[in-house]
């Protein structure tokens, strides 16, 4: 069953196109990752789902959700961002924040909604979260603000989660650690996840679907192991070619992504 | 064996966090020797880069001993200190972070020529537009400004800049975590061909140990202010003692395809 549809989404800003005609689909419960670099539109996608788009923004074509009809975000729709600290205000307790949501879009009386706040953190692995929640965000370090966000995003029982790029400002270690607790929450909530990402390994790991996107296009879209086994753009396949893994071959220079999305090896 | 270029002894730094102390760098030891490339790997608040900023004494540390070509740097006055400088550079991690937003490209290379005093005037711009060429960017780019640069263009500018004063030792602070994937390996290619070309020695501090594995051949794992592991990257990445190491191994992305 269709949960999201995109048709023919363009969006530009000032007259310049940051997006032009992408159409996708995704199912309920399914995973799909918006795959690109800095200027590809990734995260234009991804707000053009949320709403979220800024003001002065032009938009063409269609978002829809067949299945929600007009969702609501931070009800329907949970959304986390690169920096935790744009989503957290910094004057009030996370506590506060957390079960704001609830109390806005469920109708939760505050001491259910702060009773349900504390029972997310803990799930978040934020230790001793009741009284975590008397706490300001500045009093966290930068992974623990990223888990106290997903909360947030969460705390509405949303049935989208939009992730966009939510591991960058992290080290390898948490960014594991955060995409493993994505995992396992999409898994217990039965969410439909859309994540922004340019790492086409975490892409992998996290995502049924992938949708790989390149200076305002979309270059191909589809199951994750045909996309990533038989890639059909040549930019895909210089990715593949390209990643930095622990699988590397070393001795010489690395292989280099060309303008026209060849692959070459340049000699040390 | 000669004195390594770089040799920190004994390193220890307290900070105070909250009311509480913090041991950053608890009796850290390091060499760098000329012309080689030594990773820093460790999580954030490892040490690693309060590491970095002892050694160029961007921060003072409490204790400990910092010997850069043959000179204790702790021991040096103002004027002394400045005088070392520019055997002595950086790259940061936020290319844009780190530039006047209105100086052109051209300034920006010209910056360390005059502040060090290492080119008269009517040399500066011939030798920017070498330090381009060296980081293979065009001569055009000399009359803009960085933020109508790409992020790897930036980063080649910063390395440019930091290569203007011809140092022995660049400490590369996580030089393209904020760079594009596409962009990545050209521009640890670029460091690896400008090693081999000017024999300047890199500390690279990263978390990422697949960019560690791909340019350095040694690699110090730091956690909770102390080095729990060193050794040369392969007989450290084959076999890792440190508990602190296998996590950083272990959270390597991985590709999947199932």
């Amino acid at each position: 069953m269709t949960f999201l549809a995109v048709r023919g989404l363009g969006v530009s800003y000032g007259g310049v196109a940051a997006l032009a005609g992408v159409s996708l689909t995704l199912a309920a419960g399914r995973r799909l990752a918006v795959l690109g670099e800095s200027g590809s539109g990734k995260s234009t996608l991804a707000m053009a789902v949320c709403g979220l788009l800024p003001a002065g923004a032009v938009m063409a074509g269609e978002v829809s959700f067949p299945l929600l009809g007009a969702p609501v975000l931070g009800r329907d729709i949970g959304v986390v961002f690169q920096d935790p600290g744009g989503s957290l205000n910094p004057v009030l307790t996370i506590g506060e924040q957390i079960a704001e949501v609830a109390v806005v879009h469920r109708g939760l009386s505050w001491r259910a909604a702060a009773a349900q706040a504390a029972r997310l953190l803990d799930r978040m692995g934020i230790a001793q979260a009741t009284s975590a929640l008397r706490r300001h965000p500045h009093e966290f370090s930068g992974g623990q603000r990223q888990r106290i966000a997903l909360a947030a995003a969460l705390a509405a029982d949303p049935v989208l989660l939009v992730a966009d790029e939510p591991t960058s400002a992290l080290d390898t270690v948490l960014q594991q650690q955060l995409i493993e607790l994505l995992d396992q929450l999409v898994r217990e909530r039965g969410l439909t996840l859309l994540f922004v990402t340019h790492d086409i390994a975490l892409a992998s790991m996290l995502a049924d679907e992938v949708a790989v996107l390149y200076a305002g296009g979309l270059l191909e879209t589809g199951v994750v192991g045909t996309v990533f086994r038989t890639p059909a753009h040549a930019y895909t396949r210089a990715l593949l070619a390209a990643r930095l893994d622990l699988d590397t071959p070393l001795g010489g220079r690395l292989p280099e992504i060309a303008a026209d999305f060849s692959v070459v090896v340049p000699h040390g | 064996m000669a004195e390594a270029l770089l040799q920190v002894r004994g390193l220890r730094k307290r900070f105070q966090r909250a009311g509480s102390d913090v041991l950053a760098l608890d009796d850290v030891d390091l060499d760098v020797a000329a012309g080689t490339t030594v990773a820093l790997a460790g999580a954030s608040g490892s040490g690693k880069s309060t590491l970095a900023r002892c050694v160029l004494r961007l921060t003072e540390p409490d204790a400990g001993a910092v010997r850069f070509d043959g000179v204790d740097l702790l021991g040096l006055g103002a004027a002394a200190l400045r005088a070392r400088r520019p055997g002595l550079q950086m790259v940061f991690q936020d290319p844009a972070a780190s530039f006047n937003p209105r100086a052109t490209v051209g300034r920006v290379l010209a910056d360390p020529l005059r502040v060090h005093g290492l080119a008269p005037r009517t040399e500066w711009r011939a030798r920017a537009l070498a330090l381009l060429d060296m980081v293979r960017l065009p001569g055009t780019l000399l009359d803009r400004r960085p933020h109508e640069l790409s992020g790897g263009q930036q980063q080649r500018v910063a390395i440019a800049r930091a290569l203007a004063t011809a140092p022995k030792l660049v400490v590369l602070d996580e030089p393209v975590s904020a760079l594009d994937v596409s962009v990545r390996n050209a521009v640890l290619n670029l460091l690896m061909d400008l090693q081999e070309k000017t024999g300047v020695a890199y500390l690279l501090i990263s978390h990422d140990l697949a960019v560690v594995r791909a340019v350095a051949r040694e690699v110090a794992v730091m956690e909770g202010g102390r080095i729990v592991e060193r050794g040369t990257v392969s007989e450290v990445f084959a076999q890792p003692q440190a508990a602190a190491t296998r996590a950083l191994l272990a959270a390597v992305p991985r590709l999947v395809v199932g």
